[in-house]
């Protein structure tokens, strides 16, 4: 018996063996999810360039710390700063727990022109991710270096950049003797370059960017009741679109550019109409007694959402874009609004009141999920980053209003500092 | 604080009809009530002496302009009952008079959500002014949402002041 | 061109990669419109390291090999010992088969002479009573001389058959004697084989406590590499569930990893990366301090499955 089991045992033991002679396998099942450590070393150059005040290493830096996917090493903790590939001592970075850095020259050519080289190396790997070389005039350092963080956001996280995107929104100031001013300004998603496109003594609201970026429309009460505009950007030329009795508001593009969900209430209440930009005619899309407001499309184009009271409080609903019954979109607590969906359409960001608090929040439309990305207490107008990694949103700092960004997963939230009064009301460019 | 409120109360109670926004900036919570109280103790002046417009006399209801509402409200409530009988019933006398009803929400919640918002509050009270005989083209609705707060600051004080109706007199 | 393509894959990815992003790049600065920020094609400035991975696979062959031929030299090893014991086993029977034989024969012997005996003693009976009826006086006068000359037969014949059986009985005892030694012989043989398979039962059983203490210090080296790769397993954001990747890692005695490769890819470029970025940060990996169990954590299968 004894000898059985010994024998039995011991074939046991000569396939184990076996086995063991390949290769021990392990599984990983868990992991840590936080920002990638990255090391940004200040480009720098042999030569001596004159009459750059950009810091394009700190650019970098910011920008990839504002998606919330990364963690940008601080200068004060690198141990040498190479500026070319020989002076890389990998060793030095794994050290200090990198798992990626860029380095970069900034070189003046002979025209005067700047070029802007950089490359990423995997630091454990001790490769080389990528090298470019950017041309850039000192004017343009600073979208040169958006583009660069682009880049590197691609190469390590597979999602298109938007860096070098831009953002609308509203300003208002009221100066010592009373009288307010309304702007309407666009700037680098980083909230530079700011320049104003519309100036009213009276309020201006609800900026929508066209699909191709070239266009913003707007709500303007400069004529005592609200009328819809929108403007050329780059010529500054706008176009007033017909006004009609009681509200003219909440301007949307559909994905095509070919039309524009809009908010009338020439009917009797506040109901969503779709306006066709090319044959300039509008159709009525909600019949409802109650107030419906604040439409979006779909990323296909096909539905639309809007918010709506008709259930008592203003909750989120989905209709056809050509029309039919309103489904219920929201169930969770009892103010929903102003909703916009994902660029990939699977999710949408709305204001979301819990406990008397007005908070930013995202809801799987697959699932229902809610998941609660802002903490402030007066937290609005949502609008995502057009590859669906960040949102903008306004919230009070202070009593005063100012831009806010969070990471699309609630984990990293950052204020934006612009000039001039409250800021509110941001919308994120499309991809230009 | 006590004077700074006195004074305020004081102010809107003779100014208010006047002022758009004026009262409404230094008033408080407690100001618009007493300003309401204000109304109710007119008898102690002689109205019947008062020989400015009507729309200024502070003894009447007409010299009040504004009405406030609940939060996320958009019904009128009791107290302002009489105000709007006067307004309606000057509407009726005088054809040749049109307003502006304009409506106003409190910072909370959504912008355009608020513009509906404001309007439904606007369009209640001129469904008011029609039943004491305005006529529909005396009265024209605005819907300003949060946009024009009467009233800075974050809490339920300004809040209370920014939910509102204005009757805008624009000739007068 | 797909030979190339095979021969380096990686090489042949990168560029891919790269020739992917430069047309990307063409396509994106031609809409830009600010002025100089166009991007011109890019300065090739790629170093990339191609692992010979050939030689990775010969090895992993050559111990694959070695670990088979080592499995086939024990089975043959125990297929001759059970061959030994059955060819003894036969001749066992084979004796115990000649034996009976040998038995078989003496008995026929004893038989063929007991029936001859008998015959002869009829015979002599036969004659005297002829000679009795032929010479009845002769018969008296010489009957004492028969009388002596039949005891004196008889006698012989006595000793003869005495004779006849003790060389029966001699022979007997020599036969029985051959069979003992014979039975002895084959005893001890037997003795002897059990004695070596009882040996090499403990050599086995031996080995096999080894193997348990080796396996026990596998069990838990495996634990606290698994812990260490995932403390270091930074996974990548978005939607993991379903991704599966695994990475054999080499090791060198020590616990530095000098060598990660994706033997089985997720699909997805980024949870690749990922993994390998995570047994890389991972090294040097915990080992026993036997440097005769490094066999064991020579080379590692990390089989990544986020959420278990």
């Amino acid at each position: 018996m004894k000898t059985t089991i010994k024998v039995v045992l011991m074939y046991a033991l000569v396939h184990a063996s076996a086995a063991w002679s390949e290769a021990l396998k392990i599984e990983i099942t868990q992991g840590i999810s936080s920002a990638q450590p990255i090391a940004i070393v200040p480009f720098s150059s042999t030569q001596v360039v004159t009459g750059v005040a950009v810091d394009v290493a700190q650019i970098i830096s910011d920008d990839l710390v504002r998606s919330g996917r990364f963690k940008s090493l601080s200068r004060f903790d690198m141990l040498d700063k190479p500026f070319t590939s020989e002076q890389v001592n990998f060793r030095n970075w794994q050290a200090l727990g990198q798992d990626n850095l860029v380095i970069g020259e900034i070189t003046e050519q002979a025209n005067g022109m700047l070029e802007v080289q950089f490359q990423l190396f995997d630091v454990y790997k001790g490769e080389q991710l990528m090298g470019f070389s950017l041309p850039a005039n000192k004017a343009g350092l600073r979208s040169a270096a958006h583009r660069i963080s682009d880049l590197i956001y691609e190469k390590l996280t597979g999602q298109k950049g938007a860096f070098s995107t831009r953002m609308a929104y509203v300003t208002s100031t009221k100066s010592p003797n009373g009288k307010h001013e309304y702007k309407i300004q666009v700037a680098d998603a980083d909230g530079y370059g700011a320049k104003t496109i519309v100036t009213s003594s009276e309020p201006l609201m609800s900026p929508a960017w066209s699909p191709r970026g070239d266009k913003i429309s707007y709500v303007s009460f400069e004529a005592g009741r609200s009328s819809i505009y929108t403007q050329t950007l780059r010529t500054g030329a706008r176009e007033k679109l017909q006004s009609f009795k009681g509200i003219n508001g909440a301007p949307a593009w559909s994905p095509d550019g070919s039309q524009m969900a809009l908010t009338l209430s020439k009917d009797g209440s506040a109901d969503i109409y779709v306006y066709n930009v090319i044959s300039r005619s509008f159709r009525r899309l909600t019949f409802s007694y109650a107030i419906d407001t604040e439409p979006n499309w779909a990323p296909d184009g096909r539905t639309i959402i809007f918010t709506s009271d008709r259930g008592g409080k203003p909750q989120i609903y989905r209709i056809a874009a050509s029309g039919g019954q309103a489904t219920r979109v929201t169930f969770e607590g009892d103010y929903n609004a102003r909703a916009s969906h994902s660029p990939d359409g699977k999710n949408i960001v709305m204001v979301h009141r819990v406990n008397g608090q007005y908070r930013v929040a995202t809801l799987e439309l697959k699932t229902g999920f809610t998941n609660i990305l802002s903490d402030g207490q007066l937290d609005e107008s949502p609008s995502y980053a057009p590859n669906g990694s960040m949102i903008l949103y306004s919230t009070n700092d202070s009593f005063k209003s100012i831009l806010a960004a969070v990471s699309s997963d609630g984990k990293v939230r950052q204020k934006l500092r612009l000039q001039g009064g409250e800021v509110r009301e941001p919308a994120w460019s499309p991809f230009k | 604080m006590y004077k700074k409120l006195l004074m305020g109360l004081l102010l809107s109670t003779t100014l208010a009809g006047c002022s758009m926004f004026g009262g409404d900036e230094q008033a408080t919570d407690d100001a618009m009530s007493g300003m309401h109280d204000g109304a109710s103790t007119s008898g102690m002046m002689d109205g019947s002496n008062y020989t400015g417009h009507p729309l200024d006399n502070p003894a009447s209801p007409l010299s009040t302009k504004v009405i406030y509402f609940a939060f996320d409200s958009s019904a009128v409530e009791a107290q302002y009952e009489a105000v709007l009988a006067a307004h309606g019933a000057y509407l009726a006398a005088n054809a040749g008079v049109s307003i502006i009803v304009e409506g106003h929400a409190d910072e909370r919640g959504t912008r355009e959500y608020n513009i509906a918002l404001s309007e439904r509050r606007a369009k209640t009270v001129q469904n008011l002014l029609s039943l004491q005989g305005a006529s529909s083209n005396q009265t024209e609705v605005v819907a300003m949402g949060e946009e024009k707060p009467a009233a800075a600051g974050h809490d339920e004080s300004a809040w209370h002041l920014n939910r509102r109706v204005e009757l805008i007199y624009p000739a007068h | 061109m797909i030979d190339l393509v095979k021969k380096h894959p990686l090489a042949s990815l990168l560029s891919l990669v790269l020739h992917l992003i430069l047309i990307g790049f063409f396509i994106f600065s031609t809409s830009f419109n600010e002025p100089g920020s166009s991007i011109v094609p890019p300065v090739p400035i790629v170093k990339a390291t191609v692992i010979d991975d050939s030689k990775i696979k010969a090895e992993a062959e050559k111990l694959k090999n070695q670990a088979l031929e080592k499995k086939q030299q024990e089975k043959k090893r125990l297929d001759d010992l059970k061959n030994k014991r059955l060819a003894e086993e036969n001749k066992l029977a084979e004796l115990k088969k000649e034996q009976a034989l040998e038995q078989q024969k003496l008995e026929q012997h004893k038989a063929e002479q007991a029936a001859s005996a008998a015959k002869l003693k009829k015979q002599q009976a036969i004659d005297e009573k002829k000679k009795a009826d032929a010479t009845k006086q002769l018969l008296i006068a010489k009957e004492k001389a028969a009388k002596e000359k039949a005891i004196k037969e008889k006698a012989a014949e006595e000793n003869r058959a005495k004779a006849q059986a003790i060389k029966e009985k001699a022979a007997k005892e020599k036969l029985a004697k051959e069979k003992a030694a014979k039975e002895k012989a084959a005893k001890a043989l037997a003795a002897k084989e059990q004695a070596a398979r009882e040996r090499a039962l403990n050599q086995l059983a031996e080995q096999e406590e080894q193997e348990m203490r080796a396996q026990e210090a596998v069990a838990s080296y495996s634990g606290l590499i698994r812990q260490k790769v995932e403390r270091n397993w930074l996974q990548p954001p978005g939607d993991i569930t379903g991704l599966s990747c695994t990475v054999r890692v080499r090791l060198i005695p020590g616990g530095d990893v000098i060598d990660v490769q994706v033997i089985k890819s997720s699909g997805n470029t980024y949870f690749d990366r990922s993994v390998e970025l995570a047994t890389r940060k991972a090294s040097p990996l915990p080992l026993p301090n036997d440097p005769a169990m490094f066999n064991y954590f020579r080379t590692l299968d990390f089989y990544f499955r986020p959420g278990g």
